[in-house]
């Protein structure tokens, strides 16, 4: 089993069978192992650890596989919500290249949905801003 | 945006979501704490499933994005998944995310919205 937390405001970004963390704080891993640096809560029975912004993973291997450089490290949510938009409008002048054989969430709807559900519970006169 | 616990935002935010499960081909259920759950099932027993966890309460003048965006994001990879299932998609890779996955988007909710089919 293998469990990942995701902070607020951050995000892992898979590419193959490897992801990377991006945003402002960090992700849990919890992979039924006990490796170097865990963090043990209740008697030692979960153990987890931590990984940051920039830092790579190996889903096939369980395991950190390096970090990546600091330009790609942080990236605000404004920032991600933004490319994400963007990916819905033309995926192919930012490098996420349509393809048939990998799934992939539909932005545009997803944006769409974001905004609809934001009306329960939203204050008089406010409104809905992606950036 | 406020979408409290309980409240009528909370309640109505609900309904959205289990209809946009439903609409999905989900089946969502609801425990007794008010957790909605919805799973799909994968094209191999053989392989691990996969859990998708977050919520679509907020806590007052919480942000759009705080729990809406996993949430959704999560019955998104779903949708993207069984549209790679149609009859002239490539057959899935042993180890594809989701072959046997769960999706979990949970908030709490009042005890008789609970009890009462998701609309």
């Amino acid at each position: 089993m293998l469990g990942i937390g995701l902070d607020e405001s951050t995000a892992i970004v898979v590419q193959g069978q490897e992801f990377e963390v991006v945003g402002a704080s960090k992700i849990a891993i919890h992979d039924g192992r006990i490796v170097k640096g865990a963090q043990e809560r209740n008697g030692g029975k979960k153990k987890y650890f931590f990984m940051g912004p920039g830092e790579k993973y190996d889903l096939t291997k369980l395991e950190r596989i390096g970090k990546a450089g600091p330009e790609r490290a942080v990236i605000s949510r404004r920032a991600f919500l933004g490319g994400l938009a963007a990916a819905a409008v033309a995926p192919g002048r930012i490098g996420l290249r349509a393809q048939t054989s990998v799934p992939r969430v539909d932005a545009q709807r997803l944006r769409e949905r974001i905004e609809t559900l934001s009306t329960f519970g939203r204050p008089a006169g406010g409104a809905f801003a992606m950036a | 945006m406020s979408r409290i616990a309980y409240s009528d935002a909370d309640v109505g935010g609900r309904r959205y979501v289990t209809g946009l499960m439903k609409a999905a081909g989900l089946q969502p259920r609801i425990d007794p704490a008010g957790n909605i759950f919805a799973r799909r099932e994968g094209t191999s027993a053989q392989l691990q499933p996969i859990l998708f966890g977050s919520h679509i309460d907020s806590v007052p003048s919480g942000g759009n994005f705080d729990g809406d965006l996993g949430s959704l994001s999560a019955l998104g990879a779903l949708e993207a998944l069984a549209a790679r299932r149609r009859p002239d998609a490539p057959p899935a890779r042993d180890g594809d995310l989701g072959a046997r996955g769960k999706l979990t988007p949970s908030a709490a909710v009042s005890p008789a919205a609970a009890s009462s089919p998701a609309t």
